[in-house]
């Protein structure tokens, strides 16, 4: 090649060359519009499938979710039916509860029970929270442990009668109640809360007073003058035992 | 070319479903890759059996596809090696098929002799194109096809047909060559009546 081709080849890359002209006459040829049909049939035929293919494939995935998720509720249902009963009856070979009664009614019942009981027992008055997961075991000794702790603080504080210790779970009426205790109880208290500090936050006792002896201090307050104070109590009594006055004053009820 | 930015563009929407994104690439290949295929086989039943083999290779490659290069060099691939094993079927080696140059000059050149007037007619020009195109060896038909159909660069078509870019350069001189040769624009020596007879009404000088 010489140096003419060159140039010639530099003029017919730029587009300019008359060649690429001629040839434009020719562009004309076409494929037959059978050919076209055929081919765009084809094209069209080949996507047939492919939505298919990917229904099956996206709706492959949320099927599968939504069996996994299935599994995993049922499982977790059942485990929840058939265990928790067995708990709750380990728990309540600790401390059984009346399932029947109302929370107030369950109170009132301590209270009750906290009269009977003899002064040189206060642990009588002690309800036992049901634990949640701990073994019988550890509940055992930590019970003993409380009841030596209140005995102990019993015959320094022989003033105390009692306290009734109400757990959230199992008396939500008492759970309502934000401020159960007098400044001056708190620390006759701080044995029994000792050991609902270790436990979760939510399961953390909040102590209320026998309702009996709550009346009877609201009494003495009255008599005392201080209407104020009294109504006040009164109050906190209402929120922490609703319905247990109108219980008590039916006769019907008893 | 119409816009080829694009055709990878439409090849991804076809692949997800959309057949009129295949409807519109086609209508934009369509004419390039026949004639590229007239051009190579110079028969129309194989022509149209090639053309058809093509786009069933792009449908079936439709979810492979990935827009790297133009759709165009993606396309003539699978058309330069339909046309490959089309010979190879055939038992013809295409770079088997090159005709004499110069019987193809001498007949051209006779037939310039002979009617001079009727060069002027486009459709003879054209005719008289298509015939020294035939008669180009295939390799550099086939370069000189695709720079005109296709508006790949040299480098691209070297890419497609599996050789370098000087070599589908110098494929390119030569066809350049011996179809000014063959067309008598060589021997015009700078004017180039070949637009005035290709029915352009005017007359260049080509240098």
């Amino acid at each position: 090649m010489n140096v003419t081709d060159d140039r010639e080849l530099e003029r017919y890359l730029k587009r300019q060359d008359a060649l690429s002209r001629a040839y434009a006459e020719l562009k004309a040829e076409r494929p037959s519009p059978v050919l076209d049909q055929a081919i765009l049939k084809q094209a069209h035929d080949a996507l047939r499938d492919l939505p298919r293919a990917r229904r099956m494939h996206f709706r492959g995935w949320p099927a599968l979710a939504a069996i996994a998720a299935t599994v995993v509720l049922s499982f977790a249902l059942v485990m929840r039916v058939v265990l928790e009963p067995e708990m709750q009856r380990d728990h309540g070979q600790v401390a059984p509860a009346p399932a029947a009664q109302s929370p107030g009614d369950a109170a009132a019942s301590k209270a009750v029970a906290d009269q009977n009981a003899s002064p040189a027992e206060p642990s009588a008055a002690i309800a036992t929270p049901p634990m949640p997961a701990p073994a019988p075991s550890s509940i055992e000794e930590r019970r003993s442990k409380i009841e030596a702790e209140i005995r102990a603080t019993a015959i320094q504080a022989p003033a105390v009668t009692g306290s009734v210790t109400a757990v959230e779970s199992d008396v939500p009426a008492a759970a309502r109640a934000e401020e159960t205790l007098e400044p001056s109880r708190a620390d006759e208290a701080a044995p029994f809360s000792a050991p609902a500090a270790a436990e979760p936050p939510a399961k953390k006792k909040q102590q209320v007073k026998a309702p009996r002896e709550w009346l009877q201090e609201i009494e003495r307050l009255r008599a005392a003058g201080e209407i104020e104070a009294a109504d006040r109590e009164l109050e906190r009594f209402r929120q922490a035992y609703p319905g247990y006055l109108e219980q008590q004053a039916s006769p019907a009820a008893r | 070319m119409p816009a080829q930015d694009d055709d990878g563009a439409l090849m991804l929407r076809y692949a997800q479903g959309d057949a009129r994104a295949f409807t519109r690439l086609y209508e934009r290949h369509k004419g390039a890759l026949f004639r590229y295929l007239l051009r190579q086989t110079r028969n129309q039943a194989a022509t149209e059996d090639l053309f058809q083999e093509v786009w069933s290779r792009v449908i079936a490659s439709r979810e492979r596809y990935q827009s790297l290069a133009k759709f165009s060099t993606f396309l003539f691939a699978i058309a330069h090696n339909c046309f490959i094993d089309h010979c190879r079927r055939a038992g013809t080696a295409p770079t088997a098929r090159a005709d004499s140059l110069d019987d193809a000059g001498e007949a051209l050149a006779d037939s310039e002799h002979r009617s001079p007037e009727r060069q002027a007619e486009s459709a003879q020009m054209a005719s008289r194109l298509r015939a020294a195109l035939e008669r180009l060896p295939v390799e550099q038909r086939e370069v000189f096809v695709l720079y005109e159909e296709t508006g790949l660069s040299l480098e691209e078509i070297g890419e497609l047909t599996g050789v370098g870019t000087e070599t589908a350069k110098s494929r390119l001189r030569y066809a350049l060559a011996k179809l000014r040769q063959s067309l008598g624009d060589a021997r015009a020596t700078g004017t180039v009546t070949v637009l005035h007879h290709a029915g352009r009404g005017e007359s260049r000088s080509a240098k």
